[in-house]
C-alpha cells in the first residue's frame, strides 16, 4: 500500500527518476513532512540518493503553491572548497551553519531541517524528544543525548507503534494534539548495528563517519506511520528514557512538579511562548501519566511499553 | 510590579507547584512546602512566621513544619523574587 497523495502529491519514489533529479537541481520539488511542506534543492547525488531512499514514501510534488522552508544542500562558494571538500546547508538564502564534510550532506540535510523547524515553528510547543503512539494513545520521550531515545524509539516503530517523531515533538498548545513528521530516525554508533540486528529488513540511509557525533546514520520511518503521518495523537505519558547497561527494565513514576521542569528544559521554544507555554505544559502534564524509566534490552522495554498499552485499556475498549 | 496574586500563574500538584511570573517571565518550580507558604503569603501579605505556620494544613503524613523551615521557605521565594 502507498501513501494516499492529496493535492497533487504523489509519494516520492512515484516520481520518475528524471522529474525528480531535475526538480531537486531547480529547487522545484517539494516533500510533504506531516503538517510542513519542505522545498528542497541540490545537486549532490548523494543527497538525492538518501532522500529517494528515506523520504521516498512522502508525498511530494512539484512546484508546491507553498513551502514552509526553502532549503538547499550544496558545495560552499568560498576557496575552503579547494582545500578540502566541504558542504553547507541554506534555509531561505541563509547559512546558519559552517560548512562540513562532504560526506556527511545527509546528516547535514536533517541536522538543518531539525533547526529551521526548531527555529520558527512557534505556532507549536517544541521539545526535544521522540513521540510515539498506538490504539490512539501517544507516549512522548524527552531525553538528552546519550539516553538512548532513538534507540529505543527506532525499536518500537519497527513493532506496531506508530512514529510520530524522533526529534522534535510537536504540541498544539491549545488541544495538546500531536503533530506526527515521520522523519528518519538519527541513530549513532552502537545502536546502528543494534537496530540493524533488531529487524534486517529496515531502510537506512547511508553511513557518516567523524560527525561530532561519531558514526551515524538515518533509519527510515516505517511505512505505516509515513502513511498516517497526518493523523494527530493526543499523549498519554511522558517517559524519560534512561540506557543502563545490564539494568532490568523499571518504569518508575515521576514527581509531577519535577517533570514539569524536565520537560521545560528540553523544550525548545518553552520561554518563546511565554504563559502559552506554561499553561500548555501544565494541561500536558497533567493529561499525561509520568515516569522514568530504565533499560537495557529492546525486547524487554518493548514489553514494558506494550504493557503500557494494556493497562490504559478501558472496559469499553474490549465491547 | 503588579502585586503577586495578578503576576503569577499557579500549576499545582500533590507533590509540588510550577509558577510563572508574568511580569519576569521566569517559571519557578516549588517543592510542596514552598509552594504552601506561597499561598499563605498571597493571602495574607503581612502574616509573619507564625501565622504562615498556622495558615499551612499539611497534606497527608506530612508533619507540620518548623518555623526554621518556613523561614528559609520564605527566603528563596524573596531570592526568586515570587515575594
Amino acid at each position: 500500500m502507498t501513501p494516499v497523495a492529496t493535492d497533487g502529491l504523489v509519494p516520492l519514489e512515484h516520481l520518475s527518476r528524471d522529474v525528480f533529479r531535475v526538480g531537486l537541481a531547480e529547487g522545484r520539488l517539494a516533500l510533504q513532512i506531516g503538517p510542513l511542506v519542505v522545498r528542497v534543492q541540490t545537486v549532490l547525488p548523494d543527497v538525492a540518493h538518501y532522500l529517494r531512499g528515506v523520504y521516498g514514501q512522502h508525498p511530494a510534488c512539484i512546484d508546491p503553491s507553498f513551502a514552509d522552508f526553502t532549503i538547499e544542500v550544496r558545495k560552499p562558494s568560498n576557496l575552503r572548497r579547494w582545500f578540502r571538500r566541504q558542504v553547507e546547508f541554506a534555509v531561505e538564502g541563509e547559512t546558519p551553519f559552517e560548512p562540513l564534510p562532504r560526506s556527511q550532506a545527509p546528516a547535514l540535510f536533517e541536522w538543518g531541517l531539525n533547526w529551521s523547524i526548531a527555529a520558527s515553528c512557534h505556532q507549536w510547543l517544541m521539545v526535544h524528544a521522540a513521540c510515539l503512539e498506538r490504539n490512539g494513545h501517544a507516549v512522548i520521550l524527552p531525553a538528552p543525548p546519550g539516553s538512548g531515545k532513538s534507540t529505543l524509539c527506532a525499536a518500537l516503530s519497527l513493532r506496531g507503534w506508530r512514529l510520530l517523531s524522533d526529534e522534535l515533538t510537536l504540541i498544539d498548545p491549545s488541544t495538546l494534539a500531536l503533530h506526527g513528521l515521520a522523519r528518519p530516525i538519527n541513530l549513532k554508533n552502537q545502536s546502528i548495528d543494534l537496530i540493524r540486528s533488531f529487524e534486517p529488513s529496515a531502510r537506512w540511509g547511508p553511513l557518516s563517519y567523524d560527525t561530532t557525533k561519531g558514526v551515524i546514520t538515518h533509519l527510515a520511518a516505517p511505512l505505516h506511520s509515513v502513511e498516517h503521518v497526518r493523523q494527530k495523537a493526543q499523549p498519554r505519558w511522558l517517559v524519560f528514557p534512561r540506557y543502563v547497561a545490564g539494568a532490568e527494565p523499571l518504569l518508575a513514576p515521576r514527581n509531577k512538579a519535577q517533570t514539569f521542569a524536565s520537560f521545560v528544559q528540553n523544550a525548545f521554544n518553552y520561554s518563546v511562548l511565554g504563559e502559552t507555554g506554561f499553561d500548555a505544559t501544565g494541561r500536558l502534564i497533567d493529561a499525561c501519566d509520568c515516569f522514568d524509566f530504565e533499560y537495557s534490552k529492546l525486547d524487554d522495554a518493548i514489553e514494558v511499553f506494550d504493557w503500557l498499552i494494556e493497562a490504559s485499556r478501558s472496559p469499553a475498549d474490549d465491547r | 510590579m503588579p502585586p503577586a496574586a495578578e503576576r503569577l500563574a499557579w500549576k499545582r500538584w500533590p507533590d509540588g507547584s510550577a509558577v510563572f511570573d508574568r511580569a519576569l517571565g521566569h517559571t519557578h518550580i516549588l517543592n510542596c512546602l514552598t509552594s504552601a507558604v506561597l499561598h499563605a503569603k498571597l493571602q495574607a501579605p503581612s502574616a509573619s512566621v507564625e501565622r504562615i505556620r498556622e495558615m499551612i494544613v499539611p497534606a497527608g503524613n506530612e508533619a507540620v513544619p518548623s518555623l526554621q523551615e518556613i523561614a528559609e521557605s520564605l527566603t528563596e521565594l524573596q531570592r526568586i523574587e515570587l515575594l
